[in-house]
């Protein structure tokens, strides 16, 4: 049985291996979208920490966020509270939309360095990676210059804004005009606050950052389902259109003694194999196709088993359609 | 256990094609002993091919015996018609029906893989037919790179893969060429001088000389010597003339009255197709072309016909365009 499988698959080489071509970049499309979702859900919560570790967020009452709807007040407003004080911005490096943060960075030793050190004196600045920079080049939030001291990676929010670290002073002549205002206090425990003051966790803060990509997520993931429904429609119209071509083949097999169910097997596992095959090509495609992106792709692995096992799904029932053709083959059209 | 190897009593095999009923095989009755090379010989729409499909397992028969080797054929089902089919029969289909993708070999080998036999026994043991047709030289070869002969007698290879008791080949020699139906014709003859029964079918009476015994798979239904004409026939409203599925022997004129020509339908239920009046033939197209008749005639009205020979049909139709 199985040299007759191998067989037909040679015969049919050019049509299986533009079919496995076909799925594969569908399947690479499927692999991308999976991991951009995945970034847009990773990021913010990665960026949080990066900038804050483990620690809680004390922040004023009806914020949305610090990252997203940063309020800033005098620290008097924080007076209640004992914690790092930390200013987050908008802000922009050239022509770079960016989030800024001012704090300062002996307490927890973080975001984590890619390169070179914490910013301690105003006009040092630590970035992202996706900014390009170097360690010695120049920045300029306006009319604010700066230096490049150190780099980070994996902090970005609102799918690849980059943050932008710098000292407390040094955020606030940017971002304050030179006025002592801050946004939040971070704390390692969670204290008492006022009712002008409520605290949230890492998780809390990432959460809300990640509210204004809902409409993006819901976008992406309405277009996996679309390749999802393209993947099975390519499978099932290959598997079934190949079913149909075989007929006669089918009923001449069952004529000389095969039985429906090895040859619907064959049909089967023929679907399955073509399918593997594509998975394998998509993932290793996208690992080309993902670094062109502008914003960072995170595959996760669970990818590879749901994009695996849906599509080998999706062929079992495809192939569950050829299997009845050949059930319903009569090896008597073997007489024509 | 019957002395023929092969034998068939009182075969009936009805099916439903658009709607009606047809019977290409009809009361059959035929006995094949061991080793001998049978012809089935009749027109298109005979039977022929029915009876290779019922030997063979393949279709059910309305009712009726059929016996290979002792089997009760009709009442195979599931695994014991796979191993009637695997081991008592071989099938040599018209056309050839080699699977494209496969060599040579491997098509020969096919039935033998299906039964899940190792690959390397079932492709020594295809090696030893394809050399015995005298294909050693073409097993790696795919069946569009070999001959129409060259294919049959690939296929003839392959209906003998499990040695069968009963070779069944249709029209073996149709799509061929005379010199590569003659070398077909004489493996045929080979193989049955090895108590091997070979039943072909086959409209081609020149291979009659070659077979040991021909089988005629056309109704014999003699129509009526020229010049004899029977009365005229008076029908009253509703009365059958003729009707569907029954031998055709004259053309009917229409001196007065109305027919109606019906055609029944599987289901019990009649079609009135067409009306005749006065001045018009009826049932002409069954004894020309010697076909049985495809409708039922039955009277609209009192009416009078007169039988009339195609002979006399055709002289009067002639007399009348002339």
């Amino acid at each position: 049985m199985l040299l007759l499988l191998l067989r037909d698959l040679q015969y049919r080489r050019w049509r299986v291996g533009l079919t496995i071509i076909l799925m594969a970049i569908v399947m690479t499309l499927l692999f991308i979208m999976s991991g951009i979702v995945n970034q847009f859900n990773a990021e913010a919560g990665l960026a949080t920490k990066q900038t804050a570790g483990e620690l809680n967020w004390v922040v004023t009452q009806g914020t949305g966020g610090p990252f997203t709807s940063p309020q800033p007040v005098t620290p008097e407003r924080f007076a209640a509270v004992d914690g790092e004080p930390v200013l987050l911005a908008p802000s922009a490096i050239d022509d770079t939309r960016i989030t800024l943060v001012g704090r300062a960075y002996s307490a927890n030793n973080t975001p984590d360095l890619l390169s070179g050190r914490y910013p301690t004196a105003a006009g040092e600045v630590l970035t992202d990676d996706t900014m390009g920079l170097s360690i010695g080049d120049a920045v300029n939030f306006g009319q604010v210059s700066g230096t490049v001291v150190g780099t980070t990676t994996d902090a970005t929010i609102l799918a690849g804004v980059p943050v932008t670290y710098v000292s407390l002073d040094f955020a606030q002549s940017i971002a304050a005009g030179g006025q002592d205002l801050i946004v939040a206090k971070l704390t390692s425990d969670t204290p008492a606050v006022p009712d002008h003051l409520k605290v949230m966790s890492g998780d809390d803060v990432a959460a809300v950052t990640l509210l204004p990509l809902d409409g993006a997520i819901s976008s992406i993931t309405l277009v996996q389902v679309l390749l999802w429904l393209i993947t099975i429609i390519i499978i099932a119209a290959i598997i079934y259109i190949t079913a149909l071509e075989r007929t006669r083949d089918f009923a001449v097999l069952k004529a000389v003694g095969g039985n429906t169910r090895n040859l619907g097997l064959s049909l089967l596992v023929q679907g399955v194999f073509m399918t593997l095959i594509a998975v394998l090509l998509a993932g290793i495609l996208q690992t080309f196709i993902a670094p062109s992106f502008p914003l960072k792709v995170r595959v996760p692995s669970t990818a590879w088993f749901s994009i695996a096992g849906g599509a080998a799904l999706a062929a079992l029932v495809a192939g569950a359609a050829g299997v009845m053709k050949v059930r319903s083959t009569s090896p008597a059209e073997a007489f024509g | 256990m019957s002395q023929h190897l092969v034998s068939v009593d009182d075969l009936v095999v009805e099916f439903v094609t658009d709607g009606y009923s047809v019977r290409p095989l009809d009361g059959f009755t035929m006995q094949a002993p061991a080793g001998r090379l049978v012809a089935l010989l009749g027109p298109s729409g005979s039977g022929k091919t029915t009876l290779l499909s019922i030997l063979s397992g393949m279709i059910q028969a309305t009712s009726g015996s059929v016996r290979v080797n002792g089997i009760d054929v009709l009442s195979l089902s599931g695994a014991a018609l796979e191993e009637y089919r695997r081991s008592t029969i071989g099938i040599v289909f018209q056309g050839f029906n080699l699977i494209p993708s496969l060599s040579a070999r491997e098509n020969v080998a096919a039935p033998l893989l299906l039964a899940g036999v190792k690959s390397k026994k079932a492709l020594a043991r295809a090696d030893e037919l394809l050399d015995e047709v005298g294909l050693a030289d073409r097993s790696g070869h795919k069946p569009l790179q070999l001959s129409g002969g060259q294919q049959q007698r690939v296929a003839v290879a392959r209906g003998l893969i499990s040695d069968p008791l009963v070779l069944l080949a249709d029209e073996p020699t149709a799509n061929l060429d005379h010199i590569s139906a003659e070398s077909v014709v004489d493996l045929l003859r080979r193989l049955r001088e090895r108590g091997r029964t070979i039943i072909i079918s086959t409209h081609d009476d020149r291979l009659l000389p070659a077979v040991d015994m021909v089988v005629a798979m056309h109704p014999d239904h003699p129509l009526p010597p020229a010049g004899e004409t029977p009365d005229d026939v008076e029908l009253e409203p509703g009365e059958i003339l003729f009707r569907q599925s029954s031998p055709s022997d004259f053309v009917y004129e229409i001196l007065h009255g109305t027919v109606e020509i019906l055609r029944e339908n599987a289901d019990g239920r009649h079609e009135i197709i067409a009306m005749r009046d006065a001045g018009s033939y009826v049932g002409e197209l069954g004894p020309m072309l010697g076909f049985l008749r495809s409708a039922t005639v039955r009277a609209g009205s009192r009416t009078r016909v007169r039988p009339m020979t195609i002979e006399t049909f055709r002289s009067n139709h002639d007399a009348r365009t002339t």
